[in-house]
Protein backbone atom coordinates (compact mmCIF):
# COMPACT_ATOMS: atom_id res chain seq x y z
CA UNK A 1 0.00 0.00 0.00
CA UNK A 2 1.31 3.43 -0.94
CA UNK A 3 -0.05 6.60 0.70
CA UNK A 4 1.12 10.06 -0.39
CA UNK A 5 -0.12 12.50 2.27
CA UNK A 6 -0.32 16.26 2.33
CA UNK A 7 -1.04 17.72 5.79
CA UNK A 8 -1.31 21.52 5.52
CA UNK A 9 -1.43 23.52 8.75
CA UNK A 10 -2.84 27.05 8.68
CA UNK A 11 -2.13 29.55 11.45
CA UNK A 12 -3.59 33.06 11.21
CA UNK A 13 -2.92 35.34 14.21
CA UNK A 14 -5.36 38.25 14.47
CA UNK A 15 -4.26 41.04 16.76
CA UNK A 16 -2.62 40.11 20.05
CA UNK A 17 -5.21 37.67 21.33
CA UNK A 18 -6.92 35.82 18.49
CA UNK A 19 -5.85 32.93 16.32
CA UNK A 20 -7.50 30.91 13.57
CA UNK A 21 -5.78 27.57 13.06
CA UNK A 22 -6.51 24.56 10.94
CA UNK A 23 -5.02 21.28 9.78
CA UNK A 24 -6.21 18.94 7.06
CA UNK A 25 -5.11 15.52 5.89
CA UNK A 26 -5.26 14.88 2.16
CA UNK A 27 -4.20 11.39 1.15
CA UNK A 28 -4.43 9.07 -1.80
CA UNK A 29 -4.27 5.37 -1.01
CA UNK A 30 -2.96 2.97 -3.67
CA UNK A 31 -3.69 -0.66 -2.82
CA UNK A 32 -3.76 -4.08 -4.45
CA UNK A 33 -7.14 -5.77 -4.75
CA UNK A 34 -6.20 -9.17 -3.35
CA UNK A 35 -2.97 -11.13 -3.93
CA UNK A 36 -1.92 -10.78 -7.57
CA UNK A 37 -4.89 -8.53 -8.33
CA UNK A 38 -4.91 -5.13 -10.03
CA UNK A 39 -3.98 -1.93 -8.19
CA UNK A 40 -6.60 0.64 -7.33
CA UNK A 41 -6.61 3.99 -5.60
CA UNK A 42 -8.92 6.07 -3.46
CA UNK A 43 -8.61 9.58 -2.08
CA UNK A 44 -9.48 10.72 1.45
CA UNK A 45 -9.83 14.26 2.77
CA UNK A 46 -10.08 14.94 6.50
CA UNK A 47 -10.47 18.27 8.21
CA UNK A 48 -8.68 17.55 11.49
CA UNK A 49 -9.21 20.90 13.13
CA UNK A 50 -10.51 24.34 12.28
CA UNK A 51 -10.74 26.41 15.42
CA UNK A 52 -10.87 29.98 16.63
CA UNK A 53 -8.75 30.59 19.73
CA UNK A 54 -8.95 33.51 22.12
CA UNK A 55 -6.02 33.89 24.51
CA UNK A 56 -7.90 35.49 27.40
CA UNK A 57 -4.82 35.59 29.64
CA UNK A 58 -1.75 33.54 30.60
CA UNK A 59 -3.95 30.91 32.20
CA UNK A 60 -6.90 30.57 29.82
CA UNK A 61 -7.43 30.04 26.11
CA UNK A 62 -10.98 29.62 24.81
CA UNK A 63 -11.35 27.63 21.58
CA UNK A 64 -14.43 27.04 19.46
CA UNK A 65 -14.96 25.04 16.30
CA UNK A 66 -13.53 21.68 15.36
CA UNK A 67 -10.56 20.52 17.42
CA UNK A 68 -8.51 17.44 18.24
CA UNK A 69 -10.06 15.73 21.25
CA UNK A 70 -7.68 16.22 24.19
CA UNK A 71 -7.41 12.73 25.67
CA UNK A 72 -3.95 11.53 26.72
CA UNK A 73 -1.11 12.77 24.48
CA UNK A 74 -1.22 10.86 21.21
CA UNK A 75 -4.20 12.51 19.52
CA UNK A 76 -3.20 16.12 20.11
CA UNK A 77 0.59 15.96 20.01
CA UNK A 78 1.84 12.99 18.08
CA UNK A 79 -0.55 12.68 15.12
CA UNK A 80 1.32 15.21 12.91
CA UNK A 81 3.25 13.09 10.40
CA UNK A 82 6.41 15.19 10.90
CA UNK A 83 6.35 14.47 14.64
CA UNK A 84 5.32 10.81 14.99
CA UNK A 85 8.35 8.57 15.17
CA UNK A 86 6.38 5.47 14.16
CA UNK A 87 3.73 6.18 11.56
CA UNK A 88 1.13 3.66 12.76
CA UNK A 89 -1.10 4.85 15.59
CA UNK A 90 -1.11 2.73 18.76
CA UNK A 91 -4.21 0.62 19.46
CA UNK A 92 -5.41 2.67 22.42
CA UNK A 93 -5.29 5.95 20.47
CA UNK A 94 -8.92 5.15 19.57
CA UNK A 95 -10.01 5.17 23.25
CA UNK A 96 -11.49 8.37 24.66
CA UNK A 97 -11.13 10.53 21.58
CA UNK A 98 -14.56 10.00 20.00
CA UNK A 99 -13.61 9.79 16.37
CA UNK A 100 -10.45 11.77 17.09
CA UNK A 101 -12.15 15.11 16.51
CA UNK A 102 -14.69 17.16 18.45
CA UNK A 103 -17.03 19.95 17.36
CA UNK A 104 -17.80 22.36 20.19
CA UNK A 105 -15.77 24.44 22.57
CA UNK A 106 -12.71 23.92 24.73
CA UNK A 107 -11.03 25.73 27.62
CA UNK A 108 -7.32 25.16 28.13
CA UNK A 109 -4.32 26.70 29.79
CA UNK A 110 -2.30 26.38 32.94
CA UNK A 111 -3.54 26.64 36.50
CA UNK A 112 -0.08 27.54 37.69
CA UNK A 113 3.24 27.85 35.90
CA UNK A 114 6.49 28.38 37.83
CA UNK A 115 10.14 27.53 37.21
CA UNK A 116 9.69 24.32 39.18
CA UNK A 117 6.41 22.95 37.89
CA UNK A 118 3.32 23.68 35.83
CA UNK A 119 -0.20 22.33 36.08
CA UNK A 120 -1.99 22.36 32.74
CA UNK A 121 -5.61 21.59 31.93
CA UNK A 122 -7.95 21.07 28.99
CA UNK A 123 -11.74 20.72 29.23
CA UNK A 124 -14.24 20.49 26.38
CA UNK A 125 -17.78 19.77 25.29
CA UNK A 126 -18.52 18.30 21.87
CA UNK A 127 -21.84 18.10 20.05
CA UNK A 128 -22.97 15.20 17.85
CA UNK A 129 -22.46 15.93 14.19
CA UNK A 130 -23.04 13.84 11.07
CA UNK A 131 -22.11 16.61 8.63
CA UNK A 132 -19.80 15.34 5.93
CA UNK A 133 -16.13 16.01 6.89
CA UNK A 134 -17.26 17.42 10.25
CA UNK A 135 -18.49 14.28 12.01
CA UNK A 136 -18.10 14.10 15.78
CA UNK A 137 -19.64 12.40 18.80
CA UNK A 138 -21.46 14.10 21.65
CA UNK A 139 -19.26 14.00 24.72
CA UNK A 140 -17.41 15.93 27.35
CA UNK A 141 -14.10 15.46 29.09
CA UNK A 142 -10.72 16.83 29.81
CA UNK A 143 -7.15 16.27 30.79
CA UNK A 144 -5.01 17.58 33.62
CA UNK A 145 -1.25 17.24 33.75
CA UNK A 146 1.75 18.18 35.85
CA UNK A 147 4.95 19.18 34.06
CA UNK A 148 8.34 19.51 35.75
CA UNK A 149 10.56 21.67 33.48
CA UNK A 150 13.89 20.78 35.18
CA UNK A 151 13.53 17.15 34.22
CA UNK A 152 11.06 17.55 31.33
CA UNK A 153 8.84 14.99 32.99
CA UNK A 154 5.09 15.21 32.45
CA UNK A 155 2.35 13.10 33.97
CA UNK A 156 -1.24 13.49 32.84
CA UNK A 157 -4.64 11.96 33.35
CA UNK A 158 -7.68 12.14 31.08
CA UNK A 159 -11.38 11.49 31.30
CA UNK A 160 -14.21 11.46 28.78
CA UNK A 161 -17.92 10.80 29.07
CA UNK A 162 -19.52 9.79 25.77
CA UNK A 163 -23.05 11.21 25.74
CA UNK A 164 -24.71 9.54 22.79
CA UNK A 165 -25.99 6.00 22.25
CA UNK A 166 -24.81 3.86 25.13
CA UNK A 167 -23.20 6.33 27.51
CA UNK A 168 -19.87 5.28 28.91
CA UNK A 169 -16.70 6.61 30.49
CA UNK A 170 -13.14 6.45 29.23
CA UNK A 171 -10.13 7.03 31.44
CA UNK A 172 -6.49 7.45 30.58
CA UNK A 173 -3.06 8.28 31.96
CA UNK A 174 0.04 9.38 30.12
CA UNK A 175 3.71 9.97 30.75
CA UNK A 176 6.43 11.76 28.81
CA UNK A 177 10.06 12.18 29.80
CA UNK A 178 12.76 13.88 27.78
CA UNK A 179 15.83 14.30 30.04
CA UNK A 180 18.18 17.18 29.20
CA UNK A 181 21.22 14.99 29.74
CA UNK A 182 20.61 12.82 26.69
CA UNK A 183 18.47 12.86 23.52
CA UNK A 184 16.17 10.18 24.85
CA UNK A 185 12.43 10.39 24.66
CA UNK A 186 10.17 8.12 26.65
CA UNK A 187 6.44 8.30 26.06
CA UNK A 188 3.57 6.13 27.11
CA UNK A 189 -0.16 5.96 27.61
CA UNK A 190 -2.65 3.76 29.35
CA UNK A 191 -6.35 3.94 28.46
CA UNK A 192 -9.54 2.12 29.39
CA UNK A 193 -13.13 2.14 28.16
CA UNK A 194 -16.01 -0.36 28.11
CA UNK A 195 -14.39 -2.06 25.07
CA UNK A 196 -11.20 -2.90 26.92
CA UNK A 197 -7.94 -1.46 28.08
CA UNK A 198 -4.38 -1.23 26.89
CA UNK A 199 -1.15 0.69 26.87
CA UNK A 200 1.78 1.68 24.71
CA UNK A 201 5.25 2.73 25.72
CA UNK A 202 7.84 4.10 23.33
CA UNK A 203 11.51 4.91 23.69
CA UNK A 204 13.69 6.68 21.16
CA UNK A 205 17.33 7.72 21.25
CA UNK A 206 18.92 10.07 18.74
CA UNK A 207 22.58 9.11 18.33
CA UNK A 208 23.66 12.77 18.29
CA UNK A 209 25.92 12.30 21.32
CA UNK A 210 28.42 10.37 19.26
CA UNK A 211 29.66 13.01 16.79
CA UNK A 212 26.98 15.71 16.89
CA UNK A 213 23.53 15.77 15.39
CA UNK A 214 24.81 16.60 11.89
CA UNK A 215 27.14 13.61 11.65
CA UNK A 216 26.33 10.55 9.62
CA UNK A 217 25.57 8.54 12.74
CA UNK A 218 24.15 11.44 14.73
CA UNK A 219 21.24 11.77 12.33
CA UNK A 220 20.04 8.29 13.20
CA UNK A 221 17.34 7.61 15.77
CA UNK A 222 16.31 4.08 16.76
CA UNK A 223 12.82 3.74 18.22
CA UNK A 224 11.09 0.93 20.06
CA UNK A 225 7.42 0.73 20.93
CA UNK A 226 5.56 -1.95 22.81
CA UNK A 227 1.78 -1.99 22.96
CA UNK A 228 -0.95 -4.29 24.19
CA UNK A 229 -4.73 -4.22 24.15
CA UNK A 230 -7.07 -6.44 26.15
CA UNK A 231 -10.62 -6.71 24.81
CA UNK A 232 -13.44 -6.73 27.40
CA UNK A 233 -16.50 -6.95 25.19
CA UNK A 234 -17.12 -6.97 21.44
CA UNK A 235 -18.06 -3.67 19.85
CA UNK A 236 -18.16 -3.48 16.04
CA UNK A 237 -18.30 0.34 16.15
CA UNK A 238 -14.96 1.00 17.81
CA UNK A 239 -11.65 1.07 15.94
CA UNK A 240 -9.92 -1.21 18.43
CA UNK A 241 -8.63 -4.74 17.73
CA UNK A 242 -11.43 -7.32 17.81
CA UNK A 243 -9.46 -9.60 20.18
CA UNK A 244 -6.56 -9.28 22.60
CA UNK A 245 -3.57 -7.96 20.69
CA UNK A 246 0.03 -7.02 21.24
CA UNK A 247 2.67 -5.57 19.01
CA UNK A 248 6.35 -4.83 19.51
CA UNK A 249 7.65 -2.39 16.87
CA UNK A 250 11.23 -1.45 16.03
CA UNK A 251 11.78 1.71 14.03
CA UNK A 252 14.63 3.75 12.62
CA UNK A 253 14.45 7.44 11.74
CA UNK A 254 17.07 9.34 9.79
CA UNK A 255 17.06 13.14 9.89
CA UNK A 256 18.35 14.61 6.64
CA UNK A 257 19.07 18.34 6.23
CA UNK A 258 16.28 20.74 5.22
CA UNK A 259 13.59 19.16 7.38
CA UNK A 260 13.52 15.86 5.50
CA UNK A 261 13.17 12.69 7.52
CA UNK A 262 13.27 9.06 6.46
CA UNK A 263 11.60 6.48 8.63
CA UNK A 264 11.20 2.75 8.62
CA UNK A 265 9.68 0.34 11.09
CA UNK A 266 8.92 -3.31 11.57
CA UNK A 267 6.30 -4.64 13.92
CA UNK A 268 4.93 -8.07 14.68
CA UNK A 269 1.20 -8.04 15.37
CA UNK A 270 0.25 -10.88 17.68
CA UNK A 271 -3.51 -11.33 17.96
CA UNK A 272 -5.40 -13.97 19.90
CA UNK A 273 -7.29 -16.49 17.72
CA UNK A 274 -6.04 -15.07 14.41
CA UNK A 275 -2.91 -15.29 12.30
CA UNK A 276 0.01 -13.18 13.42
CA UNK A 277 1.21 -10.66 10.88
CA UNK A 278 4.28 -8.59 10.08
CA UNK A 279 3.78 -4.83 9.78
CA UNK A 280 6.35 -2.98 7.70
CA UNK A 281 6.34 0.78 7.16
CA UNK A 282 8.64 2.97 5.10
CA UNK A 283 8.14 6.70 4.86
CA UNK A 284 9.62 10.05 4.01
CA UNK A 285 8.40 13.33 5.44
CA UNK A 286 9.24 16.87 4.41
CA UNK A 287 8.19 19.86 6.51
CA UNK A 288 8.19 23.32 5.00
CA UNK A 289 6.86 26.70 5.92
CA UNK A 290 5.75 29.71 3.88
CA UNK A 291 3.63 32.83 4.41
CA UNK A 292 0.08 32.38 3.11
CA UNK A 293 -0.02 35.89 1.69
CA UNK A 294 2.39 38.79 1.24
CA UNK A 295 2.70 41.42 3.93
CA UNK A 296 5.04 43.51 6.00
CA UNK A 297 8.17 41.79 7.30
CA UNK A 298 7.16 42.46 10.91
CA UNK B 1 2.71 -13.88 27.98
CA UNK B 2 1.69 -10.48 29.36
CA UNK B 3 4.55 -10.45 31.86
CA UNK B 4 7.04 -11.40 29.16
CA UNK B 5 6.15 -8.40 27.00
CA UNK B 6 6.24 -6.10 30.02
CA UNK B 7 9.73 -7.42 30.76
CA UNK B 8 10.91 -6.90 27.15
CA UNK B 9 9.53 -3.35 27.08
CA UNK B 10 11.14 -2.58 30.45
CA UNK B 11 14.53 -3.99 29.45
CA UNK B 12 14.62 -2.04 26.17
CA UNK B 13 13.71 1.20 27.93
CA UNK B 14 16.33 0.60 30.62
CA UNK B 15 18.97 -0.15 27.97
CA UNK B 16 18.16 3.07 26.09
CA UNK B 17 18.48 5.17 29.25
CA UNK B 18 21.69 3.52 30.44
CA UNK B 19 23.47 3.89 27.10
CA UNK B 20 22.43 7.48 26.62
CA UNK B 21 23.22 8.65 30.13
CA UNK B 22 26.60 6.89 30.05
CA UNK B 23 27.39 8.69 26.79
CA UNK B 24 26.38 12.01 28.36
CA UNK B 25 28.88 11.58 31.19
CA UNK B 26 31.70 11.33 28.64
CA UNK B 27 30.57 14.52 26.92
CA UNK B 28 29.89 16.54 30.06
CA UNK B 29 33.13 18.61 30.31
CA UNK B 30 32.55 20.01 26.82
CA UNK B 31 28.93 21.01 27.40
CA UNK B 32 29.01 22.32 30.97
CA UNK B 33 31.19 25.38 30.23
CA UNK B 34 28.85 26.73 27.59
CA UNK B 35 25.85 26.00 29.79
CA UNK B 36 27.45 27.92 32.68
CA UNK B 37 28.19 30.89 30.43
CA UNK B 38 24.53 31.05 29.43
CA UNK B 39 23.38 30.81 33.03
CA UNK B 40 25.60 33.74 34.02
CA UNK B 41 24.13 36.13 31.49
CA UNK B 42 20.88 34.82 30.10
CA UNK B 43 19.65 37.20 27.43
CA UNK B 44 15.99 37.18 26.46
CA UNK B 45 16.90 35.18 23.37
CA UNK B 46 18.75 32.60 25.50
CA UNK B 47 15.81 32.39 27.86
CA UNK B 48 13.55 31.96 24.85
CA UNK B 49 15.77 29.18 23.54
CA UNK B 50 15.58 27.41 26.89
CA UNK B 51 11.81 27.76 26.90
CA UNK B 52 11.66 26.42 23.36
CA UNK B 53 13.70 23.38 24.39
CA UNK B 54 11.57 22.86 27.47
CA UNK B 55 8.21 23.10 25.72
CA UNK B 56 8.17 23.00 21.90
CA UNK B 57 11.43 21.04 21.56
CA UNK B 58 9.93 18.07 23.35
CA UNK B 59 8.14 17.16 20.11
CA UNK B 60 10.03 18.82 17.26
CA UNK B 61 13.09 20.86 16.29
CA UNK B 62 12.90 24.59 15.53
CA UNK B 63 12.36 25.42 11.85
CA UNK B 64 15.68 25.78 9.97
CA UNK B 65 14.84 29.25 8.69
CA UNK B 66 11.93 31.41 9.65
CA UNK B 67 10.99 35.05 9.03
CA UNK B 68 9.64 37.27 11.83
CA UNK B 69 6.14 37.13 10.29
CA UNK B 70 6.20 33.35 10.14
CA UNK B 71 7.61 33.18 13.67
CA UNK B 72 4.70 35.22 15.03
CA UNK B 73 2.16 32.84 13.47
CA UNK B 74 4.07 29.73 14.57
CA UNK B 75 4.53 30.87 18.18
CA UNK B 76 0.88 31.86 18.54
CA UNK B 77 -0.03 28.37 17.30
CA UNK B 78 2.40 26.81 19.81
CA UNK B 79 1.04 28.95 22.60
CA UNK B 80 -2.32 27.19 22.28
CA UNK B 81 -0.83 23.72 21.74
CA UNK B 82 1.69 23.88 24.60
CA UNK B 83 -0.38 26.09 26.97
CA UNK B 84 2.32 28.77 27.09
CA UNK B 85 1.98 31.95 29.11
CA UNK B 86 2.16 35.51 27.67
CA UNK B 87 5.79 35.77 28.85
CA UNK B 88 6.74 32.39 27.37
CA UNK B 89 5.26 33.43 24.02
CA UNK B 90 7.21 36.71 24.03
CA UNK B 91 10.55 35.07 24.92
CA UNK B 92 10.22 32.23 22.41
CA UNK B 93 9.45 34.82 19.74
CA UNK B 94 12.68 36.63 20.74
CA UNK B 95 14.57 33.37 20.21
CA UNK B 96 13.01 32.49 16.84
CA UNK B 97 13.01 36.05 15.44
CA UNK B 98 15.50 38.15 17.47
Amino acid sequence: MLQPVLAPVLSVPIGDRWLIESRADLREVYFQQGPGGPYSNEGFTTLEYLQLDYNANSHLTISAGRFLTPFNIYNERITPIWISKIQDAPYVAAIGTGQGYSDGFMLRGNVVSTHDFAVNYEGYFSVASTINKLASERGAGGRISVFIPHTRLELGTSYRRTLEGTRFNSEGADLTWEPYQAPIQIRGEWARSQSGFGYWIQASYRLSQIKGDSSLLGRLEPVFRMQQFFRSEPNPNDSLPTTNAQQPTFGMNYYLPHEVRLNASYGRQLMANTTNTNVWDFGITYRFLFPAWPGASR
Amino acid sequence: MKARWFAIAGCCTFLFCTLALAQDKQNKPQTSSSANAQQNAPSESARGEKLFRTNCGRCHNPPESISPREARAVVRHMRVRATLTDEDERLILKFLAP
